[in-house]
């Protein structure tokens, strides 16, 4: 067993959404917290894949926020090669080159003013990893035909380029610092199918290629299923299953992920009557007792509406958070 | 029950009434009635340009039938041309921006060249459309039980009171618990599922015969999207309403859709029954559609890939638009548009190649 690469311990991130000061005296409302991630633990080994699958409000993209430094935890610790990572207060410029970040949106991730050659060559320039513009040029060239463009493509501005496009030069970008794990939020959400099927297969190339380590986080689990090694379940803000993926996608624990396995169109199960996951997920402010799913939950009881499950290591390795398990109910 | 008062067309249309459309095929039987299934809905050579009738041509040449209770799904990719077939048939898209073309026949009757006002009374009313995201759908001052009011009335003759009664009904039809606490919410008060299904209840208002559902889970997550396709169905199966179900999702179309529609840069390239075109599909677009898509215990290390990108409408190439991405082509590919053709299995693909095993 390697050492892993990446190690999550905790991870907790609040906001506090609380009405204005005034409103609270003079209506006498409470302060109101949002956890949107609560007590998260995982480590990503090198080379390898996590996935993480949940619906919107789950806390995924908190979680990757936090992991790229894009805001600081509320408590909790995150390690990168056994060291604590420090990345808000721009003590660790290691890390810092070392983890880098792909968005959903390529509209919005990119600067429309800036060419393409100024997006990908400003963390070169920010990194000090080219010592003169020709250098600078060279790499850049180079990084865009490694992201499957045309290295002439680097004078354009981003309107030019199609989604899928734009998607491979926020690729490109993210490369540029010669990073080791790279933190992907949806990054194949915005796209349609056959250019996500290019988009992923660049990504695997790239992680193949270059040795990379990759945090894949989507809430489309065929996605999932065909990009990661182990993946993690999350719901409303808890890690709640986490396994291999051969093991999870064959005999899933938590319910949730049972129902999520179930729920997913698949192109096999034609006009299949489906019995789809009952309600919705609850609001993150205002979360259920106990286990954040028992509301929708087949198998709760008054255990499960009383107090939360921590996750319990599996026999074959991963974790899972639930009661019903626990207790050989299920 | 508003139905188009119409000149009917001297062409033999066996038209069935709305009646009829309510009871199922062996109801009728029973009834000693022999009815011939007349389509729902008739698209034939729609054809949308940009600008006049020179402007490039979005969609081209498109021609389908919808029976009643049937779910015809659409898919392509961004720019195929599926949204523009949905806001063509409520006849939304008007010059001088599009220039639309061909016939489509609303119950046997024409109504691509019916009067605006006319138009107005079908849409919302016989033919209604779902839209993608539920926020922008629905207006944001009034409650839902204001707009769902407001949109029964103008469509059914009916006393306000009777709207609200009418109102909770539907509500409750498409599954929103406490509907009649409800109708004073906003929007912005529901869940994007709730909201959802609160689209379709005013989708529902005008008693619809056909809905026009154009992305209608794309915001959503992956549980509320079951759901609402579920619901679709039942409404579907239940109601005797045909459904145009607008999507870019393959999955969604296996679960939901009798037939279904590929699309490709704006021509139709493969139509036939879900299971059909899903488990062997004609065109090499669908093909390499279906492909690319990843399936859970596939294991494959790569996904196929369709070579190229879509081209730009305005600039498409001669003969199939498909022949530069296709691995397939022959010379005729190159320089004459195929249209479609019947294939086994009750496809129809607009290909060149013979029909191979």
């Amino acid at each position: 067993m390697t050492a892993p690469l990446v190690e999550v311990a905790d991870l907790s991130r609040r906001f506090d959404v609380s009405p204005p000061w005034v409103t609270r005296v003079l209506q006498r409302r409470p302060r109101r917290i949002l956890r949107a991630l609560d007590g998260v633990n995982f480590t990503i080994a090198p080379q390898r894949t996590l996935g993480l699958v949940g619906e919107s409000g789950c806390g995924k993209s908190t979680l990757a926020r936090c992991l790229a430094g894009l805001m600081p935890p509320s408590s909790g610790e995150m390690r990168y090669e056994g060291r604590p990572i420090d990345l808000a207060s721009r003590r660790d410029p290691r890390a810092r080159r070392a983890i880098q970040m792909i968005f959903q949106d390529p509209y919005a991730s990119l600067n429309p003013r800036w060419t393409v050659a100024q997006s990908v060559g400003d963390p070169l320039l920010a990194f000090g990893l080219a010592q003169s513009r020709a250098e600078m040029r060279a790499q850049v060239a180079e990084l865009l035909v490694a992201a499957g463009l045309n290295p002439d493509d680097g004078a354009k501005y981003p309107h030019q380029f199609s989604g899928g496009q734009r998607q491979r030069i926020a690729v490109a970008r993210a490369l540029a610092s010669r990073p080791a794990f790279l933190i992907c939020d949806e990054p194949t959400s915005a796209l349609d199918v056959s250019v996500q099927a290019a988009v992923l297969n660049l990504m695997r190339r790239l992680q193949r290629d270059h040795g990379l380590t990759y945090l894949f986080i989507s809430h489309n689990l065929t996605v999932i299923e065909h990009m990661a090694d182990e993946v993690g379940v999350m719901y409303l803000g808890h890690l709640v299953e986490l396994q291999a993926k051969s093991a999870l996608f064959v005999a899933p624990k938590h319910p949730y992920t049972r129902l999520l396995i179930e729920t997913v169109p698949s192109l096999d199960t034609l006009g299949r009557a489906s019995a789809p996951l009952k309600g919705e997920v609850p609001s993150p402010l205002d979360p259920p007792t106990g286990c954040a799913f028992h509301p929708r939950c087949p198998h709760a009881n008054a255990r499960c509406r009383r107090e939360r499950p921590l996750p319990t290591p599996l026999p074959g390795g991963g974790s899972v958070a639930c009661h019903a398990i626990a207790e050989g109910r299920l | 029950m508003i139905k188009p008062n119409l000149e009917m067309d001297p062409k033999p249309y066996v038209v069935a009434t709305s009646s009829y459309l309510r009871l199922s095929a062996p109801e009728l039987a029973q009834q000693g009635k022999e009815v011939m299934p007349a389509p729902l809905l008739e698209l034939r050579d729609l054809t949308v340009r940009l600008g006049n009738a020179a402007g490039a041509a979005v969609l081209d040449g498109l021609t389908f039938q919808l029976a009643p209770g049937e779910v015809l799904g659409i898919v392509g990719e961004s720019g195929a041309g599926k949204s523009v077939t949905g806001a063509a048939i409520l006849r939304l898209l008007t010059s001088p921006l599009c220039q639309t073309s061909g016939e489509i026949r609303f119950e046997g009757a024409r109504i691509d060249n019916l009067a605006e006002a006319q138009m107005q009374r079908l849409r919302g009313g016989a033919i209604a459309m779902v839209f993608q995201d539920p926020l922008t759908a629905l207006n944001p001052v009034f409650t839902i039980g204001q707009q769902l009011v407001q949109t029964i009335r103008q469509h059914l003759p009916m006393s306000a009171a009777q709207a609200r009664g009418r109102a909770v009904q539907l509500l409750r039809e498409v599954g929103i618990p406490s509907a009649e606490e409800r109708l004073t919410s906003y929007p912005h008060e529901f869940s994007g599922g709730m909201r959802q299904r609160v689209v379709i209840a005013l989708a529902l208002a005008g008693e619809p015969r056909l809905i026009v559902a154009d992305e209608p889970t794309t915001a959503l997550d992956v549980s509320i999207q079951a759901q609402i396709i579920a619901l679709l169905v039942t409404l579907s199966r239940n109601r005797g309403m045909g459904v145009i179900l607008i999507t870019h999702d393959m999955g969604v179309i296996a679960e939901a859709a009798d037939r279904v529609a590929v699309l490709y840069a704006g021509q139709l390239a493969e139509l036939g029954p879900v299971a059909e075109v899903l488990r062997h599909p004609h065109h090499p677009y669908a093909q390499g559609l279906i492909a690319a898509i990843p399936k859970i215990g596939a294991g494959l290390d790569m996904l196929p890939q369709i070579r190229g990108t879509m081209p730009r409408i305005d600039a498409l190439p001669p003969g199939c638009p498909f022949h530069p991405r296709c691995d397939r082509v022959m010379p005729i590919c190159r320089t004459e548009r195929p249209e479609p053709m019947p294939r086994s299995g009750g496809t129809l693909a607009a290909c060149w190649l013979e029909e191979s095993a």
